[in-house]
């Protein structure tokens, strides 16, 4: 694999001599940038020449956490992972934006393997495909009707385990989690009719 | 004083998102924090959506121009506490004090109290207004059901925060009131403790996100878009709304009671 190509957005001298200092002792593995400017960052990410940016999130002056999501979105479209740099308290609702949480207080080990299980995730992630199976249909109309992950493998002759993997896709496909929401998903899709929803 | 941050006066609107790279705080520069001196108007001209807290700390609007001391003195009310509650709402990367003074639970609940009836007695029931003139409004035979399950969300919060209201907070209320108790042995044992009560809120939000998804991705395409606009507005600032909400309970009222619980523990 090419080496990864982190930057580093971060005030603190001391702080950024710090990553420095660890991630240089695995030199092979990570390309590594700072930067605090503006306009230097907004090239780095459109260059799409990026992997990960690790982030201080106190960087930002971002009352609402805006700026945050807007940077999640930039992160989708240009393909690179979010981690946050987490030294003071920050909201959970907003971390949860982040692919990753880096404390300061984390070991080496601990870091570098954050590190890699999120390379590993954008690697799956790329793999992934938006539009949903026809498998993956059949299992959705099933839960729409109420139906458990038993009875869906045996109607569908596949494992449980595999119903489950299929409703995970569905979730990540679809963006909906609750079986209401899947239903109404059925429905609008003319997979189950209007009366099997009312029946059910 | 309210420091205003020039960079606040920067960009006046984030329409791409490379404006955001322009918000980066030069170092060592702060955000702006609320005192005692500040004075309520600006605060609100700063960031509307402290409107949502002063009213549920019981602050009518005509203020003129007191400063929050002077208007949590005219409503009675404990101003560090209503400091605190601002500066969090304000900023989610302002720190809470580890120790916050158990003074604070009467009023705090008070609040909540007040944040459950606006929710329950005028926000969900005007977002459920907006879906049924979006029904009206788009004849599509399968909008009612974003209506029904709009109901069933309703029905998870009603029941989450009346909950709350039946168990946990009058919990905490008798904590109090055994904390007062001077005599160790007049103390009840025991017999919940707060984080028994902590469920997570993620149920809640898992509905609330799913009818987001539903009416921006997959509900077709309705001729009249207002509406839909409208209850989507509406159910974001639901969301933002509700983590805070959620966030004062996790981050300030839960801390106080876990104390309370030790220093009753401890002496009992």
């Amino acid at each position: 694999m090419d080496k990864l190509r982190i930057l580093v957005v971060e005030h603190s001298e001391i702080i950024r001599q710090g990553i420095f200092s660890i991630l240089r002792s695995q030199s092979y593995k990570y390309e590594i940038r700072f930067s605090d400017q503006a306009r230097d960052i907004n090239d780095q990410i459109r260059s799409g020449k990026l992997d990960l940016m690790l982030l201080n999130p106190s960087t930002y002056f971002d009352p609402k956490g805006e700026r945050i999501r807007l940077l999640r979105q930039d992160a989708i479209n240009f393909g690179f992972k979010l981690v946050a740099l987490v030294y003071a308290y920050f909201d959970e609702q907003l971390l949860l934006l982040f692919d990753e949480i880096i404390y300061i207080n984390d070991e080496e080990e601990k870091i570098f393997s954050k590190l890699e299980k999120v390379v590993e995730t954008a690697v799956q992630l790329q793999d992934d495909d938006v539009t949903v199976s026809q498998r993956e249909m059949d299992v959705i109309r099933l839960v729409a009707l109420g139906k458990s992950n038993r009875e869906i493998a045996e109607e569908l002759f596949i494992s449980v385990h595999t119903v489950i993997s299929h409703r995970k896709n569905i979730t990540n496909k679809l963006g909906i989690k609750s079986v209401s929401g899947l239903t109404i998903y059925a429905v609008i899709n003319k997979l189950i009719g209007a009366e099997d929803f009312s029946k059910s | 004083m309210i420091r205003k941050p020039d960079i606040l006066s920067v960009p006046k609107k984030i329409s791409a998102s490379f404006d955001i790279y322009n918000y980066l705080i030069p170092s060592g520069h702060s955000e702006f924090i609320i005192t005692g001196e500040s004075k309520l108007v600006d605060i609100i001209q700063l960031n509307q959506r402290l409107l949502l807290v002063i009213s549920r700390f019981g602050i009518s609007l005509g203020f003129g121009d007191k400063s929050v001391a002077e208007v949590c003195k005219a409503n009675g009310l404990n101003t560090s506490l209503v400091l605190l509650v601002l500066n969090v709402f304000n900023s989610h990367s302002y720190s809470v004090p580890e120790l916050l003074p158990k003074n604070y639970i009467a009023e705090l609940i008070q609040y909540l109290k007040n944040g459950h009836k606006y929710f329950l007695t005028s926000k969900l029931p005007y977002i459920e207004e907006l879906i049924n003139r979006f029904i009206e409004k788009n004849d599509n035979p399968n909008s009612y059901l974003l209506r029904n399950f709009f109901k069933e969300y309703t029905n998870e919060v009603v029941e989450h925060m009346s909950l709350e209201e039946r168990t946990v907070f009058p919990y905490i209320l008798g904590l109090l009131q055994q904390s007062d108790v001077e005599k160790a042995d007049v103390r009840q044992p025991l017999t919940y403790k707060i984080d028994d009560f902590i469920d997570n809120h993620s149920n809640i939000e898992e509905k609330l996100d799913d009818l987001k998804q539903l009416l921006i991705k997959h509900f077709p395409p309705t001729p009249d878009q207002f509406f839909r606009n409208l209850i989507l507005f509406e159910l974001f600032d639901l969301d933002y709304d509700l983590n805070d909400h959620n966030g004062l309970e996790e981050r300030i009222l839960t801390p106080i009671v876990r104390t309370l619980e030790k220093e009753i523990k401890g002496n009992g």
